[in-house]
Parts: C-alpha cells; structure tokens; sequence
C-alpha cells in the first residue's frame, strides 16, 4: 500500500508539476512575410462624394490607376501627359483613376485649384499594400481586371511609345 | 524491483523537470508618454547631458503646439509649450527638431510663407541656458522666395548648433514655366539666433527625403538622397574639412533610379570618427534596409550591410553602441500593417536577432520612429494610430537584451 502510494505520489508529481509555469513576455517571432496575393483587388477608395470605391467595379474597362499626393511634385509634372493620355486613348475603353492618401478636402482643393479633371479617388489603405516605394506609382489593369504593368516614376504619357503600349494592354 | 521502479520514475522525474533551454526576452517595457490626444510627429534627441522629445499636438481645427518633455530618471517629465501656430505646415515626414548644447536648447516649425500649400520656411525657436522664455520665429534662411524649405537636420556644434536643411528657393518657377533643383544648406546657429557660416553644400537633391547629420571627430557631415540628372536617387555625403565642404560623394551606388518621390532619408549615427549610416532602396524595386559602417569620419565606407529585404518599408533610425555596433531600426510591411522592429549589426555584418518593437498602422500616419541611446537603454518614440487616433507612444529597452 505505502509503495502504491509513492508510486501515484511520483505520477503525479510527473503530470503536474513540470507543467508551465506563467509565461514571461516571450520575443516576438519575426517571420518574414510575403506581400498580399492581389491586394490591390481588396483595397478601399472612395470618390470625392464619400462613395465606396473598389477596383472590381471597373471591371470590363481597362485601367490605368495613378498614385499620388499633393506634395508630390513629379506626379504634377505628370498630370498634363496623363490628361492628354486620356483623351487619345478616349476609345480605347480605358478608365483613369488617381488616387491619394491624403484627406479627400485636400484632393478637392487641389482639382480646384489645379484644374486636372480626373476621375479622383482617395486611397484608404497604404502605399505598402501596393508595394509602392516612392510617388508617382501607376499601376495598369486588363479589362478582366489582372495587373498588367506598374510603372515606377513619373512618364510622358503621351508619348507615342507610351500610348501605344497601353493600346496594347490586352 | 519496487525500489528500482520509484527509482527509475524519479530519475524521469528528474530529467523531464530539468529547466527548458532560456527563452529569449524581450524586456521592452512601456513607458508613461508625456504627449497628449492628437500628438504626432515625435523626435528624440539625446546627448551626454540631456534627453529630450519634442512632438505636435493639434488643438481644434487648425491649431497647432509644438511641445517638449525632459525625461529624467527613466520618466518623461510634464510636457512643456514650445510654440504654437495656424499657420504652420504640418507633414508626415517633414517634422520638428530639437537639441540641446549646454543648457540652451532649439527646436524648429515650418511656418506657412505664402497662402499656397507648399510655400513654408524655417523658423526657429531658442532657449538660452537659465531663461523660461522661448525666443520664436527666428528665421534660418533669408532668401524670402515662396517655395519648400525643410527637413532639417540640427546638432550641438561648438557653442552653438549645427543645421542642414533643404532649401528650395531654385524651385520657383520663372516666367518660361521652369524651375531649378532642391538644394542642400548647411549653416551654424548660435544659442540667440545668429546664423554664421551658412553655405549650400549640393546644388541638385531629392526634393522630398529627411537629411541627416553628425559631427565627427573631423567635423560635421551630412548625409542625404541625391538626384543626378538621369534620376538616380542614392546616399551621398558632404563633410567639412579643414574649414572646408567637400563635394558631394556617393556613399554606395543602389542605382535607385526614379523620377519620384521616396519620402525616405537616411539616419546616421557617430562616436568620433565611427559613422553608421542606415538607409532605404528600391533600386530594381527590391526595396531594402541597408547600414554601413565608415572608420574614418565618412570618407570611406565599407560594403553596406543589408538588413532587410522582405516588405522593407524604411523610415530607418540608428544609433551606435560602439566602434563595432551599431542598433537600427526600421518598419516593415507585414499581412496590411507595419512592424517597426530593431537589430543589431555588428560592422563585420553579423546581425543579431531581430525584436518587433511595435505593430503599426502601414500608413503615413504613423510617421517616423525615433530611437536614442542613452547609457545602456535604448528609448522609443513612434506615432500609434491603432485606435484611428493619432498618439506617440514610447518605449525603453535594455541593450543587454538585444
């Protein structure tokens, strides 16, 4: 009897008494972590009236999507070629969207002021979710919606090359 | 047989309760921030004497403070005003500093030159050692054009300070519709306000990245995002030498080629003529984390380090432990938010074990995050917008835990 109880007294010590004691604050895992799969299809905009925007709801249209900002002196420099792009590409069913982070007062001050008459978007997500490492970033979708080609930097968009690269964007 | 039996079940006893290999721990610990609701903007500054954070807070609609906290044995003391303004620009990247030489202590705003959104100028402020009352508004650059000037860099030099900033009175446009490049400035403060020595050190930068500076045994250098003509944007650095600047030289060519703009600048960090520098790239659109270690003041640099290349975002702090150590800090992107996170890097490019300081929001918002090295803790100060309210947070850590 005395040793079947030091023999239960061991097991359950053995159960027991290794369990965890409180975790101290451990080290963060720093996993390495890849860019979101088509995390342009999820992000947010918004139209100058508050609407929600998504990217999907052009789809059928081809789409040239700008990013921008205000403080953002190559993509005004920009913004001249990119309006002469959109006419000449006016039947070529394309959709011009520049879109920016900033509030949606400031972007409005800005088409007064300026005059560019785009279709403008703010962008609710941040420049990380596209990847973008520096303004102008643009980013040119097919008409079923697939990325087709980022350009990095400000363009003339109206140069021949140019345009006839984005009459090629199947 | 009983016997062997207790025994043979004490001895797996024994071995199975021995003490798990040490867990690694991060001892960050939270600390008091001394800034209020609506703070951004936060800069550390800290020297053998004296730490400091300054910040902005908004008031309202369009007032904007800019305050300041000592911290003191491990406490941010109450905040105290620097000065206010309506008419001030106020920008993710483009944000206050603060130093202290002696006692004396400056700090900067950008205050709107024009009603235009992108016309501001430097202002400074000034405390002399043993007054209460802030000397504001002093100008630093008289050159009266209605253009950028900003993202300064300022440290104590001599009995004064020592500034760098961009300067864009080439960027205004002429009657033909063009204009000229973002320069580079440098001048010395005095503790009242008088500007000696100012001189513009590159005629042709990247309008739109943070400059950084140190002084070296062999005098002060600065450090920032150049622009060729064909738009490659990589570091380079300007150092004065024998009373005078040196032409720009670049610290390591990334051919980051982009008709852009980064918002991204550099950090350096000095003890006498060992400089570290950290930096971001996107060059072939690998964006990257990158220090280098110089031994002699920044005329030469060994290879860069890289110290990230998954979802880098940048806006890098640094500071240096040693000759041969070096602790950067940097954001990464991570599953639609940011991490900021911080190792070490030792000059023959081992690095150390990477701590995540801090989940941020990706966005603009959160800014630029600070660290400062004092004795053998490291602070924190960051910009959280968790709560879709903008506060600065701060943080110590141990350096015998990194």
């Amino acid at each position: 009897m005395k040793f079947k109880a030091t023999l239960f007294a061991i097991c359950l010590l053995f159960c027991f008494g290794c369990k965890e004691g409180p975790k101290e604050a451990e080290q963060k895992e720093t996993n390495l972590v890849t860019a979101p799969e088509n995390s342009e299809v999820l992000s947010t905009f918004e139209d100058l009236e508050g609407n929600l925007v998504e990217l999907s709801d052009y789809k059928g249209k081809r789409v040239l999507l700008n990013f921008w900002a205000t403080w953002c002196r190559p993509c005004i420099e920009e913004m001249p070629s990119l309006l002469k792009a959109e006419a000449a590409l006016a039947n070529e069913n394309y959709v011009f969207v520049l879109a920016s982070d900033q509030s949606i007062e400031k972007i409005k001050a800005f088409k007064e002021k300026k005059g560019f008459d785009f279709r403008y978007l703010k962008f609710n997500g941040a420049m990380a979710d596209f990847a973008i490492n520096a303004l102008p970033a643009t980013f040119i979708y097919n008409e079923t919606g697939e990325l087709i080609q980022r350009i990095d930097g400000a363009t003339a968009w109206d140069s021949p090359e140019i345009i006839n690269q984005l009459k090629a964007i199947k | 047989m009983r016997y062997t039996a207790v025994f043979f079940l004490s001895f797996l006893l024994f071995l199975s309760c021995k003490p798990e290999p040490k867990k690694e721990v991060a001892l960050l610990q939270t600390m008091l921030s001394p800034a209020g609701s609506s703070s951004s903007l936060p800069f550390l500054f800290s020297n053998d004497d004296t730490t400091l954070l300054s910040w902005v807070e908004k008031v309202g609609d369009s007032l904007t403070e800019l305050k300041y906290a000592e911290l003191l044995n491990d406490k941010w003391q109450e905040p105290k005003l620097i000065h206010q303004g309506t008419d001030w620009f106020v920008n993710w990247a483009d944000f206050p500093a603060i130093a202290e030489n002696k006692g004396s202590l400056i700090s900067h705003v950008l205050k709107k030159s024009t009603v235009g959104t992108y016309s501001y100028d430097v202002k400074l402020n000034l405390l002399q050692a043993g007054q209460t009352e802030w000397k504001t508004d002093v100008p630093l650059h008289t050159d009266g054009t209605p253009t950028e000037h900003g993202f300064v860099s300022v440290l104590p030099y001599k009995d004064g300070f020592f500034m760098t900033w961009l300067d864009g009175r080439n960027t205004e446009e002429d009657a033909d519709g063009n204009r000229g490049a973002m320069t580079l400035r440098a001048a010395e403060v005095s503790v009242t306000g008088e500007i000696r020595n100012e001189i513009e050190l590159d005629t042709r930068i990247c309008d739109c990245c943070q400059t950084t500076a140190a002084i070296t045994t062999n005098g002060p250098v600065v450090m920032y995002r150049n622009r060729s003509e064909e738009e490659v944007r990589d570091m380079s650095i300007v150092r004065l030498q024998n009373g005078s600047w040196t032409a720009p030289k670049m610290v390591y060519d990334d051919n980051w080629k982009i008709k852009g703009c980064p918002v991204n600048g550099p950090k350096a960090a000095v003890l006498k003529n060992t400089l570290a520098m950290a930096w971001f790239t996107a060059a072939t659109n690998k964006p990257k984390v990158k220090l280098v270690f110089s031994s002699d003041g920044g005329a030469s640099f060994d290879m860069p380090i890289v110290v990230s290349k998954a979802n880098a975002m940048g806006r890098v702090d640094v500071l240096l432990l040693n000759e041969d150590e070096a602790i950067i800090s940097w954001m990464e992107a991570h599953d639609k938010k940011a991490q900021l996170k911080i190792v070490k890097v030792t000059q023959d490019g081992t690095l150390g074990k990477e701590q995540v300081i801090a989940e941020l929001d990706a966005s603009r918002k959160t800014g630029f995050p600070q660290i400062e090295k004092v004795g053998n803790k490291i602070y924190f100060a960051w910009t959280d917008y968790s709560t879709n309210e903008s506060q600065i947070k701060t943080a110590v850590i141990s350096t015998d835990a990194l």
